[in-house]
This record gives structure tokens, C-alpha cells and sequence, in this order.
């Protein structure tokens, strides 16, 4: 595997060589500062451009086109990272080495690319009226469908609940209402934008064939790079003053519980390694604290694992549980996180947890999305990356680290959806 | 050792079958950073009714047997942890059952050996108390209950009890809350001696390994055991005819928008395995040219509401049961079944083009050269098809030979009386709620 990253025209083009995969990946990241008022335009935009193109009008003959060529996939997506807006634009297809076909389908599968992004359908200048209309009810559809994924429901509760006056607390797609909204002019407008003030990179991995990308991927695919400031990273936090406990009733039969931390250590700070060691250390494996105690030792859980968002600062505790255990299960997750902060770890758990940790790094390589994931993050935060020096901050990380590490986690809000009615657990209501 | 080479694909199989009966697979992969292996046996969650090892009398035992089974070959006499000792050697262990297979596995980045013996002696190793069994019913139990309330597995199963009288692929792998009660030690070791010998069993590794010193280290693992010797194992299945047990049935659950199923069942068949597979193709094929993302009826329904991006197809033909179903959320039930039931039964009149046909091939091949991307992909696939005594890697080659006759000559498989409908709608209650959701 070898990397080459240029930057020209203020694009950054990043590279992986590798033999391994048998498709040719690219992604292309359009990436702008986060707004509330119009990210359900940016949200609606990625879909639109998804659905037809001026070359393929309609859902099916872009369908078409994408079997055609034997099954690209194509992948539009809006998210938010940090204080960030990212369009992504992929495209999966087979190397050429693996078909027995006399044309390019590399060539072909840039002009694709390029048909995509740079030639959305309009009628009269503006996105089509129908196509949004289209998209809007799916859109609307698939959030309201969230509900149905009781686990994602109730972290994505929780997360409303605890950042409720933050950014991050702010629905991604917008709101509903803010979705409704949405005109053609809007998309439009945001589209305009996504092309001339957006900064952009693009990442192609696999067996690259030169000629095809080194003499086409400029000429084939136009795009108008800008040097601006995104900030990958959201630390924005407040005070906690009191714990917020919410239970929500819903007829489940397994009741979801998610406990939110706030910590102050984020990627690219000193204690940033310790944390990730603490995280898989409490729930990231089938022998972390959690795992072992609520689950095994207690059979107080089906699942429970954390979750550790590095560009905010929050650690999740997510369980399903039996509701009338909700105390119980409480005052053993609280346990161990003291335990912790007071000193307690096995050393042989910590070695443990680092070569997981290890180990989950390096079978990241093993797909192309995750090896996209994870280069673009080192180089996002870092500026370069290094394989080894990854493994070896791992390893680095001390006892005496991952307690300083713990130490900063501050419970802020716990959420509990259960299908009976149960009692709060914190009664005093004071911090911990 | 046999070696098999696949040239288009870039990849080479090493195949050889052991004295005790074990059949090895190894396929090396030197630019991964991954090794993963997988030791599974020819005994699913389908294997309800069958001859104990030394025994004449055909017995049926309580369905979910063989994922709790699964479940409980994770303790081991000394009471260790067997995630936990993997995890020590720097690997990390998985087990899964499905309708036709048990399979224990492990993924590392580091070194091989060890994981790959421990992964041999835990599954060769039963343990079973009554004290260990109880535990393991309420930890399963909650298992279930977490599936109960999900609406996709609820919507599947609902479908499947629809279409089946007895057929053993209508329950769930799992089994039930009140089946898996009736569990006892003495039933899992008669399973166990029955299903686990070497000679009903397969391992596939695949990854970064040397082919001579990893088939070296398994043989030697195998010939310090002793096995009994090996008996074909009798199976009985309940094989049915394409008529539905029940055309229509709904429930009520805490969901945003009622869901639908719609299918068609299959008739058992008593084909080769080539056959049955390129029958399999074929349907898919006429599938996702009815209702393909590509397809006029497609868009069709997506542009009259009836679906949203929720609508998925799915076919699975074997020779013991299959089905075509496609699902999705709708805010109109019986619009969806109406027009499904109408389009599947007008397939024969209408026109099916040769070059539609060849775009769908393209599809095929595409999409299984990407998928062979993944390692876990190629050793599970490989051994899911592997019980279906097909070699994985040739699907490419059955796919040459298909034509579009082939495909057409299964339009006869979509009959009225074949078609079903399970539908889950929201509870009035919930609903209101669901509506604020914004």
C-alpha cells in the first residue's frame, strides 16, 4: 500500500495503491460550515442529485446506467462532522483487470461521475419541482422510520436531549417542518454553493490505473476547489449543573438505555489515546468491564457497549435491559466507572483492550471504505499519516493516563425508553 | 493437497480432506492484513428431526436447539472465558447459526496458530451442565425478546409462518421463549455427538497465512483426537408444495407506518446442485427485471406512493423450500398487494428483452467480483454454499451458461394460490406519538 497525496487547485487528491481489492473506489467530499437554517437543503440537494441526471432523467435510467456498468455503486450522502456540512459522492466499480470487456469501464465510470456532479437535471435553471417533491416524501419517510429502530430512536433521543442548546444537538437532516420547506430555488442555491465554496477532496483507492485516472480524473471530472476553513471538530460544551433523567414510555419489550458523558478530550489532545483505550476498555469488546459484569456476571443485559464521539466529546452508554432492572443496572455502570477514576484497572484487561484496539485498526485496511475512513481522518487531523506511529500512541497509553482520562467523563443525562412505567433512578438529583 | 485455481478471479484454493473426515479450506490472501477462519458443521437451525449417532429411532427436538447449542460451546469445564483467551492471542471470536449451518469463527491481524488450535478445541470440547443450560435460557431469552421487538424480524418471520405448514424454516433460528425451555444437557450432548463429528464438518481460513504450515498445524491438531467412527447422519424434513397456509394475516406493533410483505412461495424441488443454483440465478434475474430498481414497475409505484425507499426483493431457492418476497413501509396496504399480486401474474405477458436480459448478467457478475472484496464474505458465502454442495466460486461459470429461456421458464413458478401477504400496522396509540416526531 502506498499513498501519494497532491493538493492542486486547492483539491486535495489522495491515492491509496493496493492491490488487494478487486473495484476502484472514489470518493469525493464537498465539505462546508454547518448551518441550522439550511441544511435541509443540503440534505434534500445530495438526494436530488442521487435521483437523475440531465443525461438520465429519471431514477430508472440512472439505475440503468449504474448496472450498465456492472453494478457501480453510486453513493450520495449529507452528513455533519464537527462544524462541518459533508457531501460525499462515491463511486464503486470493478477494475478493469477483473472484466473480460474490451472498453474502459474506469473511463467510463469518471464520465458517470462527472455526468453527476456536474449535470443535474434542471428545467428552466432550477432543480426539478417533481424530483424534490419525490425525495422530500422518502426523506420524511425515513426519519420518521427511525422510530421503528428502537435503539437508534433512543440514542438519537438522548443525544436531542443532552445538546439540547448545542449544535450538535441539532437535527442533521433538519426538521421536519424545515424539510418541508425546501424549494427548488433552495437546492439550487445550496447547489451552487457545494460547487464554488465548498473545500474539497478526493480519495481513489485501488489497483489505480494510471492512465486512466492521471490523464482523465482532471479533464473528466470539473471541479472548482476553494481554500477555506471547516472545522472537523464541535468543543462547544457547557456546565452540568444537574443530571437530566428522562423515561420515555414505549410499548418495547426490551427497554433501550443510553447514559450520556461529556469529556473535554477530543481528537488531537494528549489524553486522546487514553480515551479511546478507556471507551473499549468499559464496552468495546466481549471482555470490557461492561460486557463482563452487567452482562455476563449479572445477566443484566442483552447487549451494552459505548460509543465515544472524538470530534465532540461525548461518551455513550447505550443497553437493552430489562426495565425493573433500570437501578440496578445503573448503580453497576456508575460502579465501574469509579472504580476506574479511583485507580482500579487489571492490567491484563488494559493490554487486552490495546490489542483489540490494535487489531480492529489494522482489519480497517482490509475493506476500501475503511481505509478511506481512517487515512482521511489522520489526514484531517494531523496533516499526515502513519500507520505505525497509530499502533505504537496505543500502546504508549498508560494505567496512569486512562485514569486522568476518566476522570474528566461528567454524566450529564440519562434517557431510558421502557415499555412499563419504572422509577427515577437518580432520586437526589446531585452530580456525579 | 488439491489446488484449485480460479484465474479470472486472481485467486487460488487449497483443498484437502483429513483422515477423521474434515474437509480444509484454504485460500491465501498475502496483501490482507486479516486471517479469518471458520470451523462450522452441517447442522442448522432446520435440523429438527433426525437418528442420533448409534441410534435407529428417527427423534425431533425443540427448535432453537442448535443456536443454543452455539451459545453454550463458548463455556468450557474450567470455566474460562473463551472470548476472553482468543482476545489474549490478540484474535477475536464470533459464532453464528443460520437455517443450515453452525460456524465458529475467529478474525485476527496477528499470529494464527494459537487462535486456530483454540478454535479446534473449544468446538471439539463440549460442556454442558443442567446449572449451565438454565442460566444460558434466560440470557437467550432476552435474545428473543429483543428480535420481538423489531419490526423487520417480526415482518420476516410473520411472512415466513404465513407461507409454511411445517416446513422447519418458518421458525426462528433462535427458536421460541417456550421451546427453548425444553432444553436439557442430555438433548444438547445427543445433538452434539450426532452433528459435530469431524466428517460432517468444514473449515474454511482465508487471509494472511502459509497454505503448507497452516494445513500442517490443523492436521496435527485433528490426529491427536479420537473420533468414533462416522455413520451418514439421517435427516427428515418437512418438504411442501407451493399452496400458502394462509393468504393473508396481520398484526399490530409500536411502529411509525404499517409494513408489508408480499410473496410467492416455492414448491420443493429435487435438483443438482448446478441446477438448483442456476434456477436460483434465473429468478433473481426475472425478479430484478420486474422489480429491480431499473424497472418500470418500480418506478412506478414509487411515483403513485404506494413504497418508498424502504421496498426491498428478496429470493431464496433451495431444494428443500423457497420464496420470492418484497417488502417495504406503505401508507397503503392494499394498494402495494393489489399491484404486486397483479404485476407478478402479468410477468408472462409481458416482454423481456435480450438486452435487458444481458444488463442483468452484468449486474451478477459485478456485483459478486465486489463482493469478493471481503474475506468474510468469500469464507462464509463459500461455506454457506459449501452445504449446498456448490462451489462458490463457480457461480460465474453457471452464469455463462444461463439464457434467457432459463429465466423464462420460471415465470410458471408465480401462481396465485403461491402468494401471501403479512402486514404489521402501528398502534392507534403509538401513532399519535410518532406523529409529533419531528
Amino acid at each position: 500500500m502506498t499513498i501519494e497525496k497532491t493538493i492542486q487547485n486547492h483539491i486535495e487528491k489522495v491515492f491509496v495503491y493496493t492491490d488487494k481489492f478487486k473495484t476502484i473506489n472514489i470518493n469525493i467530499a464537498f465539505e462546508l460550515p454547518f448551518s441550522v437554517d439550511t441544511t435541509a437543503h443540503f440534505a434534500l440537494l445530495a438526494r436530488v442529485l442521487r435521483n437523475s441526471t440531465e443525461k438520465y432523467p429519471s431514477k430508472r435510467s440512472l439505475s440503468q446506467k449504474l448496472q450498465d456498468l456492472y453494478d457501480a455503486r453510486l453513493g450520495l450522502t449529507y452528513n455533519r462532522v464537527g462544524k462541518a456540512s459533508v457531501v460525499s459522492v462515491s463511486l464503486t466499480f470493478i477494475n478493469d483487470q477483473y472484466l473480460q470487456s474490451e472498453s474502459s469501464l474506469c473511463y467510463e465510470a469518471l464520465t458517470f461521475l462527472n455526468e453527476v456532479i456536474n449535470h443535474p437535471l434542471l428545467e428552466n435553471g432550477h432543480f426539478s419541482k417533481s424530483k424534490l417533491e419525490e425525495e422530500r416524501r422518502l426523506l420524511i419517510d425515513e426519519i420518521k422510520s427511525m422510530y421503528n429502530n428502537k435503539s437508534r430512536f433512543a440514542l438519537n433521543e438522548m443525544i436531542e436531549a443532552m445538546f439540547k442548546e448545542e449544535l450538535y444537538g441539532k437535527k442533521i437532516y433538519g426538521t421536519v417542518s424545515q424539510i418541508e420547506q425546501v424549494e427548488p430555488s433552495d437546492l439550487t442555491r445550496a447547489y451552487q454553493i457545494l460547487m464554488n465554496q465548498s473545500k474539497i477532496s478526493i480519495y481513489v483507492v485501488g489497483d489505480i490505473d494510471k492512465e486512466c485516472f492521471e490523464n482523465n480524473l482532471d479533464q473528466t471530472i470539473r471541479l472548482n476547489g476553494n481554500n477555506i476553513e471547516v472545522s472537523l471538530i464541535d468543543d462547544e460544551t457547557k456546565e452540568v449543573t444537574s443530571i437530566k433523567e428522562i423515561i420515555r414510555l414505549d410499548p418495547v419489550n426490551q427497554a433501550k438505555l443510553n447514559i450520556g458523558f461529556r469529556t473535554n478530550v477530543l481528537v488531537g489532545t494528549p489524553l486522546y489515546y487514553a480515551m479511546l483505550v478507556l471507551g473499549s476498555l468499559l464496552g468495546g469488546h466481549a471482555n470490557s468491564r461492561f460486557f463482563d459484569v452487567i452482562r455476563e456476571k449479572h445477566s443484566l443485559a442483552y447487549s451494552i457497549g459505548t460509543i465515544y464521539g472524538l470530534n465532540k466529546g461525548v461518551m455513550v452508554v447505550m443497553a437493552g435491559i430489562d426495565a425493573g432492572k433500570y437501578h440496578q443496572v445503573m448503580d453497576l455502570v456508575m460502579q465501574e466507572i469509579h472504580a476506574i477514576q479511583a485507580g482500579t484497572i487489571e492490567d491484563e484487561l488494559i493490554e487486552l483492550t490495546k490489542l483489540t484496539l490494535n487489531n480492529e485498526l489494522l482489519e480497517l485496511f482490509d475493506s476500501p471504505s475503511g481505509m478511506v475512513g481512517i487515512i482521511q481522518k489522520e489526514l484531517d487531523f494531523l496533516g499526515y499519516f502513519d500507520l505505525e506511529q497509530m499502533m505504537k500512541l496505543v500502546k504508549d497509553v498508560t494505567k496512569e493516563e486512562i485514569i486522568e482520562a476518566s476522570k474528566t467523563l461528567v454524566l450529564d443525562t440519562v434517557y431510558l425508553l421502557s415499555g412499563k412505567e419504572v422509577s427515577k433512578w437518580n432520586k437526589s438529583n446531585t452530580q456525579i | 493437497m488439491e489446488q484449485i485455481k480460479y484465474t479470472d478471479l486472481k485467486e487460488t484454493l487449497y483443498h484437502e480432506k483429513l483422515e477423521n473426515g474434515l474437509e480444509v479450506y484454504l485460500l491465501p490472501k498475502h496483501n490482507f492484513f486479516k486471517t479469518y477462519a471458520v470451523f462450522a458443521t452441517r447442522y442448522g437451525s432446520v435440523d429438527h428431526m433426525f437418528r442420533p449417532l448409534g441410534s435407529n429411532k428417527l427423534i425431533s427436538v425443540p427448535a432453537g436447539i442448535a443456536h443454543f447449542l452455539e451459545h453454550k460451546m463458548f463455556e468450557d469445564a474450567a470455566g474460562k472465558n473463551i472470548f476472553n483467551e482468543f482476545a489474549k492471542l490478540g484474535a477475536d471470536a464470533n459464532a453464528y447459526t443460520s437455517y443450515n449451518m453452525t460456524a465458529y469463527l475467529f478474525s485476527t491481524t496477528n499470529e494464527v496458530t494459537k487462535p486456530l488450535h483454540l478454535l479446534l478445541d473449544y468446538v471439539q470440547e463440549p460442556y454442558f451442565t443442567e446449572d449451565n443450560v438454565i442460566k444460558e435460557q434466560g440470557i437467550i431469552e432476552q435474545e428473543l425478546l429483543m428480535y420481538l421487538d423489531d419490526p423487520s424480524d417480526r415482518l420476516h418471520l410473520g411472512f415466513m409462518k404465513n407461507i409454511f405448514f411445517k416446513n422447519e424454516i418458518k421458525t426462528d433460528v433462535g427458536g421460541t421463549v417456550r421451546s427453548i425451555k425444553q432444553i436439557t444437557s442430555d438433548l444438547l450432548y445427543t445433538c452434539y455427538h450426532t452433528f459435530y463429528h469431524p466428517s460432517n464438518m468444514v473449515m474454511f481460513v482465508i487471509g494472511n497465512f502459509d497454505v503448507e504450515h497452516i494445513l500442517e498445524e490443523i492436521k496435527a491438531n485433528q490426529g491427536k483426537k479420537e473420533f468414533p467412527v462416522a455413520s451418514p447422519i439421517k435427516r427428515k424434513y418437512h418438504t411442501e408444495n407451493e399452496i400458502v397456509k394462509r393468504a393473508y394475516k396481520e398484526i399490530q406493533m409500536s411502529i411509525s407506518s404499517p409494513r408489508v410483505a408480499f410473496g410467492v412461495k416455492f414448491p420443493a424441488f429435487d435438483l443438482s446442485s448446478d441446477e438448483i443454483v442456476k434456477k436460483e440465478l434465473a429468478v433473481s434475474i426475472l425478479i430484478d427485471e420486474f422489480f429491480g430498481k431499473g424497472s418500470l414497475n418500480y418506478e412506478e409505484m414509487l411515483e403513485q406512493k404506494i413504497i418508498n425507499s424502504s421496498f426491498k426483493v428478496a429470493t431464496v431457492l433451495e431444494n428443500n423450500y423457497g420464496y420470492f418476497v418484497a417488502k417495504t413501509e406503505t401508507e397503503d396496504v392494499d394498494r402495494f398487494i393489489q399491484y404486486m399480486k397483479s404485476k407478478l401474474l402479468s410477468m408472462k405477458e409481458t416482454h423481456f428483452s435480450q438486452e435487458n436480459f444481458l444488463r442483468h448478467k452484468k449486474v451478477v457478475i459485478g456485483d459478486f467480483i465486489r463482493r469478493l472484496n471481503s474475506v468474510e464474505f468469500i469464507a462464509n458465502t463459500y461455506i454457506d454454499y459449501y452445504m449446498r454442495d456448490f462451489d462458490l466460486l463457480k457461480v460465474l461459470s453457471i452464469l455463462e451458461h444461463l439464457t434467457l429461456d432459463d429465466v423464462l421458464d420460471t415465470l410458471t413458478l408465480f401462481k396465485e394460490e403461491a402468494m401471501s401477504a403479512f402486514v404489521i400496522k402501528p398502534k392507534k396509540k403509538v401513532s399519535r406519538k410518532s406523529n409529533s416526531l419531528t
